[in-house]
Order: C-alpha cells, then sequence, then structure tokens
C-alpha cells in the first residue's frame, strides 16, 4: 500500500476532491475534540467517545483513499482512546493509569494532526467541480 | 440469479444468460459518506445498480422489500452493529450474500462476522480492485440456498427439505399444508385460483370435497398467525388467494 495517493489515484478514487476536503475538516474536529477531553466530566467523555468515532472512521476511509499513513495513525489512535475511556476515574486502583493513557492518547493524536496537515498542504484547496 | 458474473481484468464484467434480467441489484450499507459514495461508484462501473444507505434500519426495510443480489454492509452504522443487522436479517430469513465490510481486522472479528451470517469480509482500508473481485465472487456463486428457498416476510419455504421455517423456527404442516404454502410463496402477492390450488394439491383420480381448499387455507392461516408469521394469507371471494406481507396488508 502506498503511504500517500499519487495524481492518478487521486483523480480515480476522489475526482472532485471531497474526500480531500473531509480530511481539512477532520483536522478541525480533532484539534477541537482536543480540547476538550477530561474523562472526569460528562463533555469530556463524550468528547472521547467522539474521538473514538472519528478515529474509526478515518482508519477505514483514508486507508481506502490511499492515505495508508493517516489510516494507521488514526487507528493507533482508536486503539489508544479505547484503552484511555477503559478506565474508570473513580476507581481508585486504576487512578494510576488515567494520566499516562491520557498521554499516549494526546502523543497519538499529534502525530495524526501533523499527516493531516501535511496531506492538506500536499492536496491543497479542493478541486471545483 | 440467472446472471452469472466476472470480474475482467480492465475492470468491466461480463454477464452470461442474463440477456433478458436487468443487471443485478446491490444494496451497499456504509454511513461513512466519501466511502458509501467510493463503492457505489466502483459498483455501478461493474454495470451493477447500486442503492446506497446509511442507516441499518432503512438497509433491513430495503433488504425485506427488495431481491437483491448482494449487500455490502459495514460493521459500524450509527443507529445499530452491524453484526446486528446481519443476524437479524438471516433471522428473517433473507438470504442474500453478505460481504461485511469494517476496519476491525482481527481474526476473531473475521469469525465473529462470518458466524453472524455474513458471505465474507473486507477489512478497511481496502484497495479497489479487491473490493471487486470479492463483489464479482460472490455474485458467481451458485445461490443454492436461493433456489431451493422461497421467502415471503419472514417466512421460508425449504423446497429441498420440505419444511417450512417462520422466523426461524420450523413449522409442522401436513403435506398439503406444505403444498399449499408453497404455491402461495411462489405467487407471493398474485392471486391463486382455487382451481390451481386443486390442481396442485389434488390428483386427478381424487375427489375433492366442495370446501377442501377453504378447510386447508384456514388451517394454514391459523398456523402461520400462530407461529408469528409476517405474511397473511389473504382470500378474494370468486377470485382466489394470495399470500402478503403484513406490510402490504396494511397499506
Amino acid at each position: 500500500m502506498i503511504a500517500r495517493p499519487g495524481a492518478a489515484d487521486l483523480a480515480r478514487l476522489d475526482p472532485d476532491g471531497s474526500f480531500a476536503a473531509r480530511l481539512i475538516e477532520d483536522r478541525s474536529e480533532l484539534a477541537r475534540l482536543a480540547g476538550r477531553i477530561d474523562p472526569e466530566s460528562d463533555a469530556g467523555r463524550e468528547a472521547l467517545a467522539n474521538l473514538e468515532r472519528l478515529a474509526h472512521r478515518l482508519a477505514g476511509a483514508a486507508g481506502t483513499f490511499g492515505h495508508s499513513e493517516i489510516s494507521e495513525a488514526a487507528l493507533v489512535l482508536e486503539d489508544k482512546v479505547i484503552a484511555a475511556r477503559a478506565v474508570d476515574p473513580a476507581d481508585c486502583a486504576q487512578a494510576g493509569s488515567v494520566a499516562p493513557r491520557l498521554a499516549d492518547v494526546a502523543s497519538t493524536l499529534e502525530k495524526l494532526a501533523n499527516l493531516l496537515d501535511r496531506a492538506g498542504a500536499a492536496l491543497g484547496p479542493p478541486a471545483k467541480p | 440469479m440467472a446472471n452469472s458474473i466476472a470480474a475482467e481484468p480492465g475492470g468491466n464484467v461480463a454477464f452470461e444468460d442474463g440477456a433478458a434480467a436487468g443487471p443485478p441489484r446491490i444494496l451497499v450499507v456504509e454511513d461513512d459518506r466519501d466511502v458509501a459514495v467510493l463503492v457505489g461508484r466502483e459498483l455501478r462501473t461493474l454495470g451493477l445498480t447500486v442503492d446506497v444507505l446509511g442507516f441499518a434500519g432503512d438497509a433491513l426495510l430495503a433488504a425485506r422489500g427488495t431481491d437483491y443480489a448482494l449487500m455490502v454492509i459495514d460493521l459500524g452504522l450509527p443507529d445499530r452493529d452491524g453484526l446486528e443487522l446481519v443476524r437479524e436479517m438471516r433471522k428473517r430469513a433473507i438470504t442474500t450474500p453478505i460481504l461485511m465490510m469494517t476496519a476491525r481486522g482481527k481474526i476473531e472479528d473475521k469469525v465473529n462476522g462470518l458466524a453472524s451470517g455474513a458471505d465474507d469480509y473486507l477489512v478497511k482500508p481496502f484497495a479497489v480492485p479487491e473490493l471487486r473481485a470479492r463483489v464479482a465472487a460472490l455474485l458467481r456463486r451458485p445461490s443454492s440456498l436461493k433456489d431451493n428457498r422461497l421467502t415471503v416476510a419472514n417466512i421460508v419455504v425449504d423446497r429441498g427439505a420440505l419444511e417450512a421455517i417462520v422466523d426461524g423456527v420450523s413449522v409442522p404442516l401436513t403435506r398439503k399444508q406444505f403444498l399449499l404454502l408453497e404455491l402461495l410463496a411462489r405467487r407471493k402477492n398474485h392471486m391463486t385460483p382455487k382451481r390451481m390450488i386443486e390442481e396442485a394439491l389434488y390428483s386427478f383420480s381424487d375427489e375433492v370435497s366442495g370446501n377442501a381448499i377453504e378447510a386447508h387455507v384456514y388451517k394454514l392461516r391459523q398456523i402461520l398467525r400462530a407461529a408469528g408469521a409476517e405474511a397473511e394469507v389473504e382470500t378474494r371471494r370468486g377470485i382466489g388467494y394470495r399470500l402478503v406481507e403484513m406490510l402490504h396488508t396494511r397499506q
């Protein structure tokens, strides 16, 4: 699998540039969710759940459109978020593992965001229909 | 399925002995807009008719009312898990081949998908040629189940096993009741004249009492109702009988 799609792949897989535009939207959504993660509040837990869904969808879709690096990073992020969500902050026995798992999420998220930035810069604005 | 289909190197498909029939109709159930568009576009280039839906509930309704040649179903749907959807379809005797599509690629995920009733499994991300090859392979498969079974709502008439199944449970029928159900299922939604039923149930030498057919229909109707069938035998005085899905009778 190629790391990033070439021009011929893009012309075939994403002829109207809608997936390229979606990557830019997903990048914004990642940034928005990253600022809300907090396993101790309802809103923060919801942000984690939304992040898991976003990562899952991105993992499946990005690779199919030829962005295998983004797909792999999204898959890692999904796993990290699942691990973070599995911890109950109210459980004293698990309390120590909350911070390291959130740190894992943050570093993976940053890596994915960088890849999305690079892809966005490489693809440029979406083609006009 | 009358058509035979094969993916050719150039990406096209070849139809065999399907001149009179339309192109195979495929249902794609995928909530990711971009993936759904891509899959739909690729399958249409194979000459297939493609319906795309994003919700499990809509897919179940569509599958019950349309004779699809194949369904491509994503595992992660917004209203219901894809595995549950496939199980529900199989429980409702929808025997259409299913290609399950998901980002979950572990061995146990694949095993669960196939155990739930899917016929094949495609892990996302996938390469488009692989999608096309798997779809073509599933459409080429002889559908022995479909050939031997008639399905009306949640009723399956298995002509090979001479067995009637309602909502996944075998329903004991006499030979004549089975023949009657089989005839009505074969002609589902169409009126079947009393004379045609007599010919199917009795030989020329049999003496048929005046109300024998009415009695068989009455008994079959009772059995189907008791078993929770979602189709019923409708009577049109002076015309005949027909087996219709409840959904149609309410409309």
